[in-house]
Formats: structure tokens, C-alpha cells, sequence
């Protein structure tokens, strides 16, 4: 049965075909470590004398990153299995009547 | 619309006794007053014999507002000597001929003699009383009333029967009008353009004069030709290429791909008859000129996608220019190496930092500046931007000199190419009005009266040379300041490459760091649901502010530039379109009519 109407379902399948692929792409950049995301990952603080504790730090805060990304993609991967079968059900119902 | 009323009547001399239906005069028994004979029939039959006085009666409806002023009427009319009763039909009746709902009363009056009979009927007509025709005896009217009733259920079917023929016949006609409409609409325009023929001298044949392509002219005598064949005329006919004075439209061959181009060159003007037509050229220099404004391979991507599915979904005329600014957006993309404001390293960047210890990097205090002597690898990132400006503190620096000297360079040689093409214009309508000139001496000599106005274009030109020479440098100054005013002008007004393509990218980096970077920024496994959330949020402000709008603004930005500072250099547009005879602009101008009603 069909509980959004055809264009939230459409915008449900749009918005998470591009979530599922940027974010799992995200978290592989995460996962290496990419320079240009450091800006983004959670603060870590730099004690003085403490260099290796910080790396230590950073490291983690990307490794996490990188898991959040695909669980937020994992996360669209249902949405985009809801809105597939939203926008199915709407298009049948559509076609029934 | 026949109604039948039930009246008995024991129809005796002096006496009458009368009983319609529902009404009962007043009375200790009414019933009583119904089936008993106020005189028997012995009575009667003396009265038969007895002869001519004998009570007469007529029956018939009337519209029930009329009831007071007709009895009255007949009371006058005869002295109270005739005897009405009358009673309301309740159920309404239907007029035939305006098909309102109307409320009639039947009613009967009995009179006595001949005289009455006729002034009764003449003042029934008058009121438009409908008379029936009622027999005296009781069986008699049984049977009559039985037939009535046959009747309107005979009638009931025939009715019911029409309807639905006509119901099936105006279903079959639905499924065909919209041809019809197609019919009628192309003979319309078919004697439309017929009635704009002139006959000829001798009656006999259509003249038309009209404007044709002439790439076209075989395939329209081949057309004509097979016209004759199949109308069966034995006379061919002809076609004549004529001289004329007039200025020829224009007509661009386009295809779908081009359409678009050419529509937005024509909405600025139509190029006057033989005049370059910018609209190739623009094909590139459109989509490029916006993607040095909307530089980003993210929004290059989305934009591209979007066009490349409407191309295969629905047909709108500029699918192929969005598709064009899409995938030349991702390409400046590249070298602006920005995807949704973040760079990416594919070739590794041309920087390094050398002899850094763990040391040296404790020590530092903001950041530590490269130096391209010891620090740069010695050969620049293959394309574009090199990603280690992502990281730097003096991007906006760097990449706002970077992209004012590039706009100015792509604007300089975007207003040179106006310029080369104006040449071309040149040379060719130079050469034309010397063709002109020279026609029209020979026809000067000639003296054909009919081109007088060929011989007056070349004097209007002829006039600049009898212009003082002071004047022509006084204009020519004129002209040569405005020239070089509007030039510098028009340079500065290409700086709008560098304004749009720096707001675009600081305003992605903004959305960035507003809206997703909260997301990322989220410690523990809370951060995976916080950035789903946030991805969705700034995944429609790109689409809405970053495509959408930023889009718009580019694109109107790219048209200024192609209309203004790179047209004025040559185009003038000063033409007219031609307009061919086309079954298919003419039926979308009527559905369209229609749509607007």
C-alpha cells in the first residue's frame, strides 16, 4: 500500500541513490586517511609533547568517520529500498485506476 | 404529455352531478355523493327522448397560474351559465419546447347548447388550455383512458431507445472530433493560404508569390509536380525564381540538437538576410562560458544527469544545452579541481614537504609555507588546480588573481572572435551593395519604371560621399571613441566569469562547512544517524541553491554575455524569420489557443 505520494517516493530514491554513493565513497577516503577531509572529522586536541597521542587521535577520528559514512549510506540503502517499493506501489496503483 | 383524469358523470337534464377524483363537495357522505345517481334512469331515458337540451362538457389541461383569470373569464364570458371544476396535476409537466417544468391543472366545464360549446372553446384557445378529447360513456373512456396509457408506455420506449442511439452515436463521434478538429483546422489554413492567391489575367490560373529556400526548390517542384499527377490536372504547374527588391527572411536549418542554440540567438534578434548567425559557434562557447561560472564536478554531474535524462524522458527544447553545461561544468570542475567544494588528488600533488621530523612539526605554530625552491617536485599536477591548495591558507588569494586574468583572457578572445566575424560580414554586404549599385546604373540606363526603388538604395549610400570630409572625421571619431569606450567596458564585463565562479565555489565551501561538516563532526557511533540526517538536509540546499539558483544566475549571466559584448561586435539582427507554410506550427498554435481558453 502505498503511504507517500509518487513525488516524496521519487525524491526518497533520488536523495539516496546519491547518499549511498557519496557516503560509501566518503568512508573509503576516510578509511585511507584523506588530507582534504581532515578538516571534517571530530575535534582533537593537541597537548604539548603529546605528538604521537594526537596522531593517535586523528587516526581514530577517521576510522570512525569512516564507519558513520557507511552506516549513514547503509542507512539510505533502506531508504532506497522503502522508496523503490513506495514508488512501485504508487505506480501500480496508479496504473490500476 | 398526455394525462388522463377520471371523471364520472351521470349527465341529466336541469340537475348535474359531477365527482372528480380527490375532491368531494361538502357533504355528510361524500362517497355516497360518488356512486349514487341524482337521477334515475328512468330519468334519463324520459330525457333522451325529450331531445335537444342536453348538458356538453369539454376537458383539457391548463397552466396552473392561469386558473383564476380563466375562471373568471368564463363566467363573464357566459354569464355563469357554464360550470368548471378543476384540479391540480401534482407531478410537473415538461414544456417540449423550452424543456422548463411546468405546473398545469386539469379541469372540465360542463355547459348547455351549442352557442356555449363554441364561446367555451374560443376562450380555452385564448388561455392555451389543451382540450382532449373525452367520450361520454363510462366504458368508452376506460378504454380510451387504457390506450393513452399503452400509448405513453409505447412513446417511454421509443424515448428511452432514441437516447441511447443517440448516447452510442456521440460516443463513436468523441472518439473521431479531435481529427475532425485536425481536418477542419489544416483546410482552414489550406483556403486561408488559397484566398492569398491571385488570379491571373486570363481567369484561368492561381498566382502566388512567395518566399522559398533555395536548397528547397527541387524537392517543391518535385512536390508540385506530383500534386498535378495526383489532382489530375493536365496543366503543369510553374515555378518562377523572381527578382524583387524586398529583404529575403531568414531561415536557419536547424536540428533538434541546434534548435535550442538558434532560439536563444533569435530571441535577442533575427539575423538579418545573410548575416553571420552567431548560433554555431555559441554551441560551445555557451556551455563553456557558463561552466567557467558554475565550475564545480559535483553540480557539473547533477546538472549533466538531469539533462541526459531529459533527453530520454521528455522533450523539451533545451535538453542538449543543459546536458552541454553539464558536462562542461564538470570539466572546469576538474581543473578548478572542486567536487562540492572539496578537492581531489588522482595524479599526487606537486608539492612535498621535505626533512620534516617529528620535531619540526611539534614546533610549528600555524602551519608551516612551502617553497617552491626545495619544496615543489618539479613538474606541475597534470590538470587543473593542484589538490595541496585545498589545504592552504591563501587559496582565495591564489585562485582570485588566477580566475580575474583567466576571465579577462577568455573575454578578450571571445570579443576578437566577434570581431574576425564582423569582418566576414563586412566583405560580404560590401560586395552587395556594390552588386546593387551596379544593377541599378543598368537599370537607370534602361529606364524600366518598376525599379525605381532599386535605383533609390544605392543613392541613400552614394550620399556619404558627398558628406564634407571634416564631418566624416568628426563621425568617424565618434565612432572610433564609442568603440574603444564600449571595449574597455565590455572587457570589464567579462570580470563576471571571475565574481560568479569565485561566489559559486565559496558559497559550495560554505554549505560545506555550514551543514555536512556538523554531520561529520558528530563523535561515536551517534554520528553515522546525525550525518543520514544532515546528508538529506544539504543535499537539497545543493540541488535548490547551488544547481538551481546559482544555475539560474550563470546561465542569465552567459546569455548577457553572448547577446551584449559578444554580438554588438557584429550582429545586428535586424531580420525577419521565415515563416513556412506548416500543418504543424499551425496545430500547435490551436492547441495551445485552446489551452490559454
Amino acid at each position: 500500500m502505498p503511504v507517500c505520494g509518487p513525488k516524496l517516493s521519487l525524491c526518497g530514491l533520488i536523495i539516496s541513490v546519491w547518499g549511498i554513493v557519496q557516503l560509501a565513497l566518503m568512508g573509503v577516503f576516510y578509511y585511507i586517511g584523506a588530507v582534504a577531509l581532515a578538516e571534517d572529522i571530530p575535534e582533537a586536541e593537541y597537548h604539548e609533547g603529546k605528538l604521537q597521542e594526537f596522531y593517535a587521535e586523528v587516526d581514530k577520528g577517521f576510522k570512525q568517520n569512516a564507519y558513520n559514512c557507511w552506516i549513514a549510506a547503509l542507512l539510505y540503502l533502506i531508504t532506497l529500498a522503502i522508496s523503490a517499493h513506495q514508488f512501485w506501489a504508487n505506480n501500480r496503483s496508479s496504473l490500476s485506476v | 404529455m398526455v394525462k388522463t383524469v377520471m371523471i364520472t358523470c351521470g349527465g341529466a337534464l336541469g340537475l348535474l352531478m359531477c365527482c372528480v377524483v380527490e375532491q368531494h363537495e361538502g357533504g355528510a357522505n361524500p362517497t355516497e355523493s360518488m356512486t349514487r345517481a341524482l337521477i334515475s334512469d328512468d330519468c334519463i331515458a324520459r330525457q333522451s327522448t325529450l331531445g335537444p337540451v342536453q348538458l356538453g362538457f369539454v376537458a383539457g389541461v391548463i397552466l396552473r397560474e392561469r386558473i383564476p383569470a380563466f375562471e373568471r373569464m368564463l363566467w363573464r364570458a357566459c354569464r355563469g351559465n357554464v360550470f368548471l371544476r378543476q384540479a391540480e396535476i401534482e407531478t410537473p409537466l415538461e414544456d417540449p419546447s423550452t424543456s422548463d417544468q411546468v405546473y398545469k391543472s386539469v379541469f372540465i366545464i360542463f355547459f348547455q347548447g351549442d352557442q356555449l360549446k363554441t364561446r367555451v372553446k374560443k376562450i380555452c384557445e385564448g388561455f392555451r388550455a389543451t382540450l382532449y378529447p373525452c367520450p361520454e360513456a363510462p366504458a368508452d373512456r376506460r378504454e380510451m383512458a387504457m390506450g393513452v396509457m399503452t400509448r405513453i408506455e409505447d412513446l417511454n420506449t421509443v424515448l428511452g431507445q432514441t437516447q441511447d442511439h443517440r448516447h452510442r452515436v456521440l460516443v463513436a463521434a468523441a472518439k473521431n472530433i479531435k481529427n475532425w478538429f485536425v481536418k477542419v483546422r489544416k483546410i482552414k489554413a489550406i483556403y486561408h493560404t488559397l484566398n492569398l492567391f491571385n488570379l491571373d489575367v486570363t481567369q484561368k490560373c492561381l498566382i502566388a508569390e512567395c518566399w522559398v529556400p533555395v536548397l528547397d526548390l527541387e524537392n517543391i517542384q518535385l512536390a508540385l509536380r506530383r500534386g498535378t499527377e495526383r489532382s489530375g490536372s493536365s496543366v503543369p504547374p510553374i515555378l518562377n525564381r523572381m527578382d524583387t527588391i524586398e529583404d529575403p527572411p531568414t531561415y536557419n536549418h536547424t536540428n533538434k540538437f541546434t534548435s535550442a542554440f538558434q532560439t536563444l540567438i533569435d530571441s535577442y534578434g533575427i539575423a538579418s538576410y545573410r548575416e553571420m548567425n552567431p548560433a554555431p559557434y555559441t554551441i560551445i562557447t555557451f556551455p563553456f562560458l557558463f561552466a567557467v561560472m558554475f565550475g564545480d564536478l559535483g553540480h557539473g554531474f547533477i546538472l549533466a544527469a538531469f539533462g541526459a535524462w531529459m533527453i530520454w524522458n521528455i522533450f523539451f527544447g533545451g535538453r542538449y544545452i543543459i546536458l552541454l553545461m553539464g558536462l562542461f561544468s564538470m570539466y572546469t570542475g576538474l581543473i578548478y579541481n572542486d567536487v562540492f567544494a572539496k578537492s581531489i588528488n588522482i595524479f599526487g600533488s606537486g608539492w612535498r614537504v621535505y626533512n620534516f621530523t617529528m620535531k619540526n612539526v611539534s614546533e610549528l605554530v600555524s602551519g608551516a609555507t612551502l617553497n617552491p625552491t626545495h619544496d615543489y617536485v618539479g613538474f606541475p599536477y597534470p590538470i587543473g588546480m593542484d589538490p595541496v591548495w585545498q589545504l592552504s591558507k591563501n587559496k582565495i588569494i591564489f585562485q582570485n588573481s588566477f580566475k580575474m586574468k583567466f576571465s579577462i583572457i577568455i573575454g578578450i578572445i571571445h570579443m576578437l572572435f566577434g570581431v574576425v566575424m564582423s569582418l566576414f560580414n563586412y566583405l560580404y554586404f560590401k560586395n552587395k551593395v556594390a552588386h546593387q549599385q551596379m544593377q541599378a546604373t543598368e537599370n537607370g540606363d534602361a529606364e524600366q519604371p518598376i525599379h525605381n526603388n532599386t535605383a533609390q538604395t544605392p543613392v541613400a549610400h552614394g550620399g556619404h560621399d558627398e558628406e564634407p570630409l571634416g564631418e566624416i572625421f568628426i563621425h568617424q571619431g565618434i565612432h572610433t571613441i564609442e568603440y574603444v569606450l564600449g571595449s574597455v567596458s565590455h572587457t570589464a564585463s567579462y570580470l563576471r566569469l571571475w565574481a560568479l565562479s569565485l561566489a559559486h565555489a565559496q558559497l559550495s565551501e560554505v554549505l560545506w562547512s555550514m551543514v555536512l561538516s556538523k554531520g561529520l563532526k558528530v563523535d561515536g557511533w551517534a554520528g553515522g544517524i546525525a550525518l543520514y540526517i544532515i546528508f538529506a538536509v544539504w543535499a537539497s540546499l545543493t540541488v535548490s541553491i547551488l544547481v538551481l539558483m546559482e544555475g539560474l544566475s550563470a546561465f542569465l549571466h552567459t546569455l548577457r554575455l553572448h547577446w551584449v559584448e559578444f554580438q554588438s561586435k557584429f550582429y545586428s539582427g535586424n531580420g525577419y524569420g521565415f515563416q513556412p507554410f506548416s500543418f504543424e506550427i499551425i496545430l500547435d498554435s490551436a492547441t495551445q489557443a485552446k489551452e490559454e481558453i
